[in-house]
């Protein structure tokens, strides 16, 4: 994965769970969030149309109060015609107190002349330019006024107008004085916590209100006249919608309804808050059980994803002990896929366990079969040699004691005899060499090529084996390896390169190198007899000669401890020649693995 | 002190004691030699035991010639035997051996052999190392007073 979303992606198993648990949950808490916030919208706008529905019914409750008492008005308006004044006052009076919001009764008659009241003082007094009585004269049967401030005692008060006419003609009107305060007392409103029902009249000024229980007296402020309220009698439409009131600075839930019928307007109101409680109830209830949710799929991941790392972890401890050369087998996880891992693991370490021991063998018959060669090889140089050093011995006393009394021929073959004998020596000797070469193991270090090189052609001189060979010795990397055993291959090749150029008029011998990127390769060439290439594979087999002894001397041991060595130092040696055309040997050793 | 045995070979090869003594005869040391045939009788001998116990420690060989391997007693036995006796502690022991094994020569010389040889195949040879061993051992050697 190289897109961008790589980084969202985790390397470790726990985080990738994590991101698991992540897009389920994600997906759940946006759903619940759109259905919460679906629920809350139709909570909302059923609840904004139950607060119109309560400004309806609490308007609906002022005009049928309002109905009733203006036809109570008529009933009394006609009973009045037929009354004397004092009996029709004393009728006034008591019908007054019926009524718990009115204040008084009024009789007047159609000039808006007052002729009788219950409320002293009031009769002579004209209400001929108030507007509600205007109304009346205009035709209406009835009226309500908005707040007035009455002419006598100078209260504010509604009048309700009643039209008494005898077909079209007005006998007179009956005007109830009714106390704005008492109005909502009569009625049985309905209480909710922080409710308020309002009435307006045709300013949009609060008539009445009922307040519920816990709101404060204040609250809206006297004579607030309603914006809404104007709005909807205005309009004849209702509305609904926000409102908050100053002084209290909460938002509320409002309602406005037009009472077409007295032209005023209701209203209802409620604190948003307390609409939505119960909502919000839900809500909390809805996050704790999302929250819920989420922290137990959190913590169900975190439990699977530490089993598993668990799980994993025991195969991975198993693993390092492994690594470490202990034994080890694992418990079987549960997981399943991971008890496979577990069994493999076991079955591995099983496998290992029994490859180990079948080495372990092999190196302890390794170890025996080196420590037979070794009593074999002691024994050898022992018990091999000493009958040769009597066939020697006894054939030099032979010679020496009895030359005379010997023809020609038997020194002859005498001296034949000592001459095998001493290269029968020889060939234990190297032989017990080559074998001791194989027990040594290399002390490795860095070797300067050219100065060993030098070093071993002083020796070979010495030992007077360079005949009269020129030598050049050219560029050589340092080599990484045994320096004595390194030094044994170079008098090796050297000293075969000098033997086998003896025969040339001008032998020349020469040693360079060069550095390759994981070994160093050395080269001795010489202008020497050569060799058939067809014959190589013998070239370092053990006692494998390509010349004759009358050629040149030799036990065909040089090549094969060559290449016993250079096994040794993980190298190879290889060779190139043609008959006659001299040969070059080739070595290659390792670099130092830094 | 005249009949004092001044060289003791062990050896239990007859054709090598022969040569042996050839080879010491040839550079006229074979006087005074006396030689034994394994290193049980070696150390009888050195330690005046057994058929030699009219011999005095004291009296010991002025230079032993030493084969390592020997049947009953080996010759690193009897090397060690030698070099842990206070009496014998001096007596120079050469070892002239068949054996080229490193390990020999390593252990010899830490029991404090002084000359390890190895018996050359060829007889010439092997005179050549009898000659300059007698001259070192016996003509300019002189052991520490006991």
């Amino acid at each position: 994965m190289k897109s961008p979303f790589k980084r969202f992606w985790p390397n470790d198993l726990r985080g990738r769970l994590t991101v698991l648990v992540l897009a389920a949950l994600v997906p759940m808490v946006i759903a619940q969030a759109a259905i919460f916030g679906y629920w809350y919208s139709t909570r909302k706008s059923a609840e904004l149309q139950s607060n119109l529905e309560l400004a309806r019914t609490f308007g609906a409750l002022y005009e049928r109060y309002l109905s009733d008492l203006q036809h109570a008005e008529l009933t009394l308006g006609e009973a009045l015609l037929r009354l004397e004044p004092e009996p029709a006052l004393a009728l006034l009076e008591s019908r007054a107190k019926n009524y718990p919001a009115i204040h008084s009764f009024t009789w007047a008659n159609p000039e808006g002349k007052i002729l009788l009241s219950s409320r002293a003082g009031a009769p002579g007094i004209s209400v001929a330019d108030r507007e509600y009585f205007r109304e009346i004269i205009r035709g209406k049967q009835w009226t309500i006024s908005d707040l007035l401030i009455t002419r006598v005692g100078g209260d504010e008060r509604l009048v309700l107008a009643r039209a008494v006419r005898s077909g079209e003609r007005l006998l007179g009107v009956v005007l109830g004085e009714i106390v704005p305060e008492r109005l909502g007392e009569t009625l049985t409103a309905r209480r909710s916590r922080g409710g308020i029902l309002a009435l307006f009249d045709r300013t949009g000024r609060i008539i009445s209100i009922v307040r519920g229980p816990d709101v404060r007296a204040t609250v809206p402020s006297s004579h607030h006249v309603d914006r809404m309220a104007q709005e909807v009698i205005r309009s004849g439409q209702d509305w609904s919608g926000f409102l908050r009131f100053a002084g209290e600075g909460v938002d509320r839930l409002a309602a406005r309804t037009p009472l077409p019928g007295l032209g005023w307007a209701a209203g209802a109101s409620r604190p948003f808050a307390e609409v939505m409680a119960p909502v919000r109830r839900n809500l909390f209830l809805v996050l704790l059980v999302v929250l819920t949710i989420c922290l137990a799929s959190f913590l169900l991941a975190e439990f699977v994803g530490r089993s598993i790392i668990n799980s994993v972890a025991v195969v991975r401890e198993g693993a390092a002990t492994l690594a470490a050369g202990s034994e080890a087998r694992v418990a079987i996880p549960q997981i399943q896929e991971l008890a496979d891992l577990a069994r493999t693991f076991n079955h591995m370490a099983e496998q290992l366990t029994q490859h180990t021991a079948s080495l372990e063998r092999a190196a302890e018959d390794l170890r025996r079969s080196n420590q037979e060669l070794e009593a074999f090889s002691y024994s050898v140089s022992h018990d091999l040699r000493a009958p040769l050093r009597a066939i020697d011995g006894f054939s030099h006393a032979l010679m020496e004691d009895y030359s005379e009394q010997l023809p020609q021929d038997a020194q002859r073959y005498l001296n034949i005899i000592r001459d095998n004998t001493q290269r029968m020596g020889q060939l234990i000797d190297d032989l017990l060499a080559y074998s001791r070469l194989g027990r040594r193991e290399p002390n490795f270090e860095m070797i300067d090529m050219q100065a060993l090189t030098r070093m071993i052609a002083e020796n070979l001189k010495a030992a007077g084996e360079t005949g009269t060979a020129v030598l050049q010795i050219g560029d050589m990397p340092r080599a990484y390896g045994d320096r004595t055993l390194i030094g044994q291959v170079l008098s090796n090749l050297l000293s075969n390169a000098f033997k086998f150029s003896s025969t040339q008029e001008q032998p020349r011998v020469e040693v360079s190198g060069r550095e390759e990127p994981v070994q160093n390769v050395y080269w001795v060439r010489d202008n020497g007899v050569g060799f058939d290439m067809s014959y190589q594979h013998k070239l370092f087999g053990i006692f494998q000669r390509l010349h004759s002894m009358n050629e040149f001397p030799g036990t065909g041991v040089g090549l094969a401890t060559v290449q016993r060595l250079l096994q040794k130092h993980g190298g190879r040696v290889w060779a190139e020649s043609a008959v006659g055309k001299g040969a070059t040997f080739y070595i290659a050793l390792p670099r130092r693995q830094r | 002190m005249t009949n004092e045995v001044e060289i003791l070979l062990v050896e239990d090869n007859p054709n090598d004691v022969e040569l042996a003594l050839r080879a010491l005869k040839k550079n006229n040391l074979a006087n005074r030699l006396h030689i034994v045939k394994d290193g049980s009788e070696a150390l009888d001998f050195i330690f005046g035991r057994g058929e030699h116990q009219h011999r005095k420690v004291e009296n010991g060989p002025r230079v032993i010639l030493l084969d390592l391997k020997l049947p009953k007693v080996d010759g690193v036995e009897v090397l060690r035997a030698i070099r842990s006796d206070p009496r014998t502690r001096f007596i120079p022991v050469v070892v002239l051996t068949s054996s080229s094994e490193e390990r020999d020569i390593v252990e010899t010389y830490k029991l404090g052999v002084n000359s390890y040889i190895i018996k050359p195949v060829n007889f010439e040879k092997f005179i050549d190392v009898v000659r300059e061993l007698g001259y070192y051992w016996l003509l300019l050697n002189h052991p520490p007073a006991v």
